[in-house]
C-alpha cells in the first residue's frame, strides 16, 4: 500500500464564501475535479499545521511566483481574503490519477494572509495567519474622532 | 516536495504553556475594584477608544463602575453668593447601555448631582462655556477651565449631562463623576433569545466577533457559543466589565477566556469557545467516568516521550484568586478568595495571585477558578508527546479532548511499567506527510474513573461573606440612596457642527483623475476646469475613459495615440467623462429569464485573463454615478435583500492592471425587489419534511418559488437565536422530486439544539415553513423532502 498526499489551497471571499482560486499540487500538470470544482495544478510547499490556539494558529506555503498566482495572492492579501490549505491522504497503489472519494483529510487551515513576501523572483512565501487576522484588529472599534467629540475640553 | 515537521516548542515548555507551571497569573494589584473616587475628573483625549460597557445586573451581583471622561463643560456661578454650577458633557460608553439610576450618581463618594442621559446624540441642552463672573469678597475664586470644549455628533456613544451646584469655597467641583451601570450593551442573549444587558461571556465574545467586522456569521461556531453560555450560567460564571483599554482582539480574546474556565476553539471551520472541563447536557461539569474519543496503541505510535514536572514547581498552592464585590448602585470592592487544600490554607502555604477582579463580581466564579487551578497543580504530573503514524485518526481529533494511550510492554531486566493513562490533547501537529504529532497533559482521574480536576471544581462553594462598605460618612449625599427613579433620556444634535468633509480625507483616487468638472475648451485646444485651470501636465485619459498619470518611457496598458483623448475630444462628450471615467466593456451579465430577484443568481462568466477575477459591486445610492461598493467576488452572484432596487455591475480585474482601474466592467441593472419572479401559478406542490420515517407537516403551494433548507440555531429556551439557509432549487415549471439532505453535508456538522426543516418562497412574500425536526442533543439526522403536483398518498 502506498499512502500519499494532496494539498489543496483555495483563496476565499469571506463576505460573499465565494471561491476565487482553486489549485492542487497532489496531480502533476493535471486540473482536476473535487468537491465539485476544477482545481489546478501548482506546485508548493507547506509547513505543518498547529492547532490549539486559534488565535495564534499559522500555516506558511511556498509557491511560485507565477502570473496566475502573484496577483490574487496580491488583492487576497491588500483586502484581507481568506486563504484555506487542506491536505488529503490517500491510497496511491493502483494509479492516482484524480482525486479518490476516500481520500482523508489530515489538516486544514483557514486564515488571513498575515505575510506575503518573496524571498527569490520566482517564489512566493505566504503565512496564513489566524482567523482574527494580524494584531491591527482592534478589540474596541470605536473612537473618539474629532467629528464625535469636536475638541474636548482642557483642565 | 520536502515536508517539514514544525513544533514550535520542546516538550519541556508544554507544562509552562499549559499554566501548570510557572510564574504567578497576576503580579499586580487588582484591575478591578480600586478606584480612586475623588481623582481629578478625567478629560477625553481625540483619539482614544470609547469603552465598551458589558454587564448585567443580578441580585447576587453584577454591574460596573464608570468613571466616565469629559468632553464639555460649562461653569457659572450666582453673582451674590458666589455659588458655582458645573455642567458636564460625559461620554459613557460606545453603543447603548441602560438607562441608570438617581442613586447610580455619584461625584466622588457623594450622590449629588442631576444626570441626562441619551444615546447617539450630545446629552443636555446646555452649550458649553466659562461665564464665572467676578463676585465681591468671593471665599473662592473659581479656578475652572476657560477651554471647555466645542462638542460633536456623538454618534454611536452613549452621553451623560451631568449638573450639580457647590456652595462658596467647596472644592470637590473638581472631582471624579463615577456611574453605577447595572445594564450595559444590550444583545440578543445567546441562552435565552431575548434582547437585553447579558453578563454572560459567550454573549461578550460573540458581541466582539461581530464588532470586529472580520469574522462572518457563517465562521462562527454559534451552536458551540450556545453550549457554553449554558454552561457559565448554570456555574454563575458571570461577566461583568468595563474594557477600557485598547488591544488587539485575538490577544484579548485569548487572555479572557480562561477567566471563565474556557478557551479558544477552532471546529470545522468556525472559530468559538470550549470548556476546559467536560460538561453535562444540562452545562454542569460534568463528574462521572472520564469518556475518552480514542485509545492508541503500540500499533498507532511512532514515538512517544515523557516530561514530568519537577516536584519543586508541583507544590500544592493556594490561589489567590481576586475578585470584585460590586454592591448594587455603589463602588466594587477588590477581594481576595484563597483556594487550596485544606491542609494548606492557613498555613504559610506557596500563594499564587490571579486577577479576575476586571471581570469577575461573583465569590462563587472565584472558588471554582480557584479551585481548577490549584487542582491542576497539585494532580496533573507529566506532559507527553505522542507521535501517530499517518491516517490514524488524522482530522478528527480536536485540542481539548480526551485520549486514552495504552502501551504494554516487557523487559528482560524486569517487568514493564505499562503506560496506561488519560491524557488531554493540548496541541496538535499536522505535518503534510501525513503523520500526526500530540501535545498531551495528564488527565488524572480517581479509582472511580473521574476526573479529578472536574470533581474538585464542581465541589467547590463560596464562603458567601460580603463585607460592608468601608465609608464612615455619608453626609455629603443629596440624592437618596433608594431613588431608583431612570435618570431623564434628554439629548440634542449640536446645530452648525462641520460637515463630515471637515473631518475627512479621502485618498484612493491617485490612479484615476476625476475631472468631474472639467470641460473640453475648443480655443485652447485643451480641458480647462471652471477657474480656467488647464488639466495637469502628466494627465491623460485612456482609451477607456479614465484619467490617468502618464507614465513615461513606456506607454499605459490599453492607451493608444488615436483613443487617447487628450486633445481629441471627438467622440467622447463631456457628459461621457463625468458619468464614465472607469472602463466600459459593457460585458454581458447572465440573468435568469425570471429577472434579477432577490435570490436568482447572476453570472458574470470566466475572466478573459489568466489570473484574473470577478468583482461584484453595488451603488450605494439609487444613482449609479453615486460611486461602487464592493460587495463579492466570483464568477456568480446571489442577489441579496441587501441589494433590492440597487444598481449592480461587475468588474473584470486582470494582472498588470493598475491599481483602481479594471481591466473591464459590465452593463448595469437594477436588481429587483421581491424574492422571486412574479409568474402565475399553474400546478399545486406539496411538500413534507420527514425526520427519517417519520410523518412531518403538509402544505399546498404555487409552483412558483424557491425551496430551501433551513437550519436554525436554537437557545435553550427554544427561540431561534441564527439561521443558515442553502438553496434545493427554484420550483419554476419543472417539479422537483424528493431527496435528503445529509445533515453532515448540506449545512456543516450536526450540533445540539438546531433544528431543520424545509421553507418555500411563493409568489410575493409569503414564505411556508414545514414543521421541521429537531436534532436531539448530541444527535445527527438527515432531513427527507418531498414534493408532488398531487396530494400524497404516502411521503417517504
Amino acid at each position: 500500500m502506498a499512502r500519499q498526499t494532496a494539498t489543496y489551497l483555495s483563496i476565499i471571499d469571506p463576505a460573499s464564501e465565494g471561491v476565487l482560486r482553486r489549485w492542487q499540487q497532489g496531480y502533476i500538470g493535471a486540473t482536476v475535479s473535487w468537491e465539485t470544482a476544477e482545481w489546478r495544478y501548482l506546485p508548493m510547499e507547506a509547513d505543518g499545521v498547529t492547532t490549539g490556539d486559534p488565535a495564534r494558529m499559522s500555516v506558511t506555503v511556498r509557491v511560485p511566483a507565477i502570473a496566475d498566482v502573484l496577483p490574487i495572492i496580491s488583492e487576497a492579501f491588500r483586502r484581507g481574503w481568506h486563504a484555506q490549505v487542506r491536505t488529503y491522504e490517500f491510497d496511491a497503489f493502483g494509479g492516482s490519477d484524480a482525486p479518490q472519494a476516500t481520500q482523508t483529510l489530515i489538516s486544514e487551515h483557514r486564515g488571513r494572509l498575515a505575510r506575503m513576501a518573496s524571498p527569490s523572483p520566482f517564489t512566493l512565501e505566504v503565512e496564513i495567519g489566524s482567523i482574527f487576522g494580524d494584531d491591527s484588529t482592534l478589540l474596541l472599534p470605536t473612537i473618539l474622532d474629532s467629528k464625535r467629540i469636536g475638541v474636548p475640553l482642557r483642565s | 516536495m520536502a515536508s517539514e515537521l514544525s513544533i514550535s516548542d520542546p516538550l519541556v515548555l508544554l507544562a509552562q504553556a499549559a499554566g501548570l507551571v510557572g510564574p504567578a497569573a497576576a503580579t499586580g494589584g487588582a484591575a478591578g475594584g480600586t478606584n480612586d473616587l475623588t481623582r481629578s475628573q478625567r478629560v477625553a483625549a481625540v483619539g482614544e477608544p470609547a469603552p465598551i460597557v458589558f454587564c448585567r445586573r443580578r441580585a447576587d451581583g453584577g454591574g460596573v463602575l464608570l468613571q466616565p471622561a469629559a468632553t464639555e463643560a460649562r461653569f457659572t456661578n450666582n453673582p451674590t453668593t458666589n455659588e458655582l454650577t458645573m455642567s458636564l458633557q460625559l461620554v459613557l460608553a460606545a453603543g447603548p447601555i441602560g438607562q441608570l439610576q438617581v442613586r447610580d450618581v455619584r461625584q466622588g463618594p457623594c450622590l449629588v448631582g442631576t444626570l441626562q442621559q441619551t444615546y447617539n446624540q450630545r446629552a443636555g441642552t446646555w452649550t458649553p462655556g466659562n461665564f464665572v463672573t467676578a463676585v465681591a469678597s468671593p471665599l473662592t475664586t473659581w479656578d475652572v477651565p476657560v477651554f471647555c470644549g466645542t462638542g460633536g455628533s456623538y454618534r454611536g456613544l452613549t452621553t451623560a449631562s451631568f449638573v450639580s451646584s457647590y456652595d462658596d469655597d467647596d472644592d470637590r467641583w473638581g472631582w471624579q463623576i463615577n456611574l453605577f451601570v447595572r445594564d450595559g450593551r444590550p444583545v440578543v442573549r445567546l441562552r435565552d433569545g431575548l434582547t437585553g444587558a447579558s453578563n454572560n461571556w459567550a454573549d461578550l465574545f460573540l458581541l466582539l466577533l461581530r464588532e470586529s467586522l472580520r469574522i462572518p456569521d457563517s465562521l462562527i461556531d454559534l451552536p458551540g457559543l450556545a453550549v457554553i453560555a449554558q454552561f457559565l450560567e448554570v456555574n454563575q460564571l458571570f461577566c461583568d466589565v468595563e474594557i477600557r483599554q485598547q488591544s488587539d482582539l485575538g490577544s484579548w480574546l485569548e487572555q479572557t477566556a480562561p477567566k471563565f474556565l474556557t478557551h479558544l476553539s477552532k471546529t470545522d471551520g468556525t472559530v468559538g469557545l470550549r470548556p476546559l472541563l467536560q460538561l453535562t447536557a444540562e452545562g454542569e461539569v460534568y463528574i462521572g467516568p472520564v469518556e475518552h474519543v480514542a485509545t492508541f496503541t503500540a500499533d498507532d505510535m511512532v514515538a512517544f516521550e515523557r516530561e514530568w514536572i519537577p516536584q519543586s514547581q508541583r507544590e500544592s498552592i493556594v490561589a489567590a484568586v481576586v475578585w470584585r464585590q460590586q454592591d448594587e448602585g455603589d463602588v466594587g470592592l477588590a477581594r481576595t478568595l484563597l483556594v487550596g487544600f485544606a491542609d494548606q490554607l492557613g498555613v504559610d502555604a506557596p500563594t499564587e495571585t490571579f486577577d479576575l477582579s476586571d471581570v469577575c463580581t461573583t465569590e462563587i466564579h472565584a472558588a471554582r477558578f480557584g479551585a481548577y487551578q490549584a487542582a491542576r497543580r497539585y494532580h496533573i504530573s507529566h506532559t507527553a508527546r505522542l507521535e501517530l503514524r499517518p491516517g490514524a485518526f488524522n482530522a478528527t481529533l480536536q485540542p481539548g479532548q480526551i485520549i486514552r494511550f495504552y502501551l504494554p510492554f516487557s523487559s528482560s531486566v524486569g517487568p514493564g511499567a505499562n503506560v496506561d493513562t488519560l491524557y488531554e490533547i493540548a496541541r496538535i501537529t499536522r505535518p503534510p506527510d501525513g503523520a500526526m504529532v500530540l501535545d498531551l497533559v495528564e488527565h488524572p482521574i480517581d479509582s472511580l474513573g473521574r476526573s479529578v480536576v472536574a470533581v474538585e471544581v464542581a465541589r467547590a462553594a463560596a464562603p458567601g461573606y460580603s463585607i460592608t462598605q468601608p465609608r464612615d460618612n455619608t453626609s455629603c449625599n443629596v440624592n437618596s440612596p433608594g431613588d431608583d427613579s431612570l435618570v431623564a433620556d434628554v439629548g440634542q444634535d449640536l446645530p452648525n457642527l462641520p460637515l463630515d468633509d471637515a473631518f475627512q480625507s479621502p485618498i484612493g483616487d491617485a490612479g484615476d483623475f476625476s475631472p468631474s468638472d472639467w470641460e473640453y475648451n475648443d480655443s485652447i485646444n485643451d480641458w480647462v476646469d471652471s477657474n480656467g485651470n488647464t488639466l495637469p501636465e502628466g494627465w491623460q485619459q485612456d482609451g477607456e475613459g479614465a484619467w490617468r498619470p502618464q507614465q513615461s518611457g513606456r506607454p499605459q496598458q490599453g492607451v493608444t495615440e488615436a483613443s487617447s483623448g487628450i486633445g481629441d475630444p471627438s467622440g467622447v462628450s463631456a457628459e461621457d467623462l463625468v458619468n464614465n471615467q472607469e472602463p466600459r466593456e459593457n460585458l454581458p451579465v447572465g440573468i435568469p429569464a425570471e429577472g434579477p430577484y432577490v435570490g436568482a443568481t447572476v453570472t458574470a462568466g470566466t475572466p478573459p485573463c489568466q489570473g484574473g477575477f470577478i468583482e461584484w459591486q453595488r451603488s450605494d445610492l439609487d444613482d449609479a454615478s453615486d460611486g461602487w461598493d464592493p460587495i463579492a467576488t466570483g464568477e456568480a452572484y446571489e442577489i441579496t435583500g441587501n441589494d433590492g432596487g440597487r444598481y449592480i455591475r461587475y468588474t473584470v480585474n486582470c494582472p498588470g492592471d493598475e491599481p483602481g482601474v479594471p481591466y473591464g466592467s459590465s452593463v448595469v441593472f437594477q436588481a429587483g425587489t421581491e424574492d422571486i419572479p412574479n409568474l402565475s401559478p399553474t400546478q399545486s406542490v406539496y411538500v413534507a419534511a420527514t425526520y427519517q420515517r417519520g410523518y412531518g407537516d403538509t402544505f399546498a403551494g404555487t409552483s412558483c418559488g424557491q425551496m430551501r433548507a433551513v437550519r436554525e440555531v436554537w437557545n435553550f429556551a427554544g427561540t431561534p437565536v441564527a439561521t443558515q439557509y442553502q438553496n434545493i432549487g427554484n420550483i419554476g415549471q419543472q417539479v422537483i422530486s424528493e431527496g435528503d439532505f445529509p445533515s453532515n453535508t448540506c449545512l456543516g456538522s450536526s450540533f445540539p439544539n438546531s433544528r431543520r426543516r424545509v421553507r418555500v418562497t411563493r409568489n410575493g412574500s409569503n414564505i411556508i415553513d414545514t414543521g421541521g425536526v429537531t436534532i436531539p442533543l448530541g444527535g445527527s439526522t438527515n432531513l427527507r423532502w418531498f414534493l408532488s403536483t398531487t396530494p400524497p398518498s404516502s411521503y417517504p
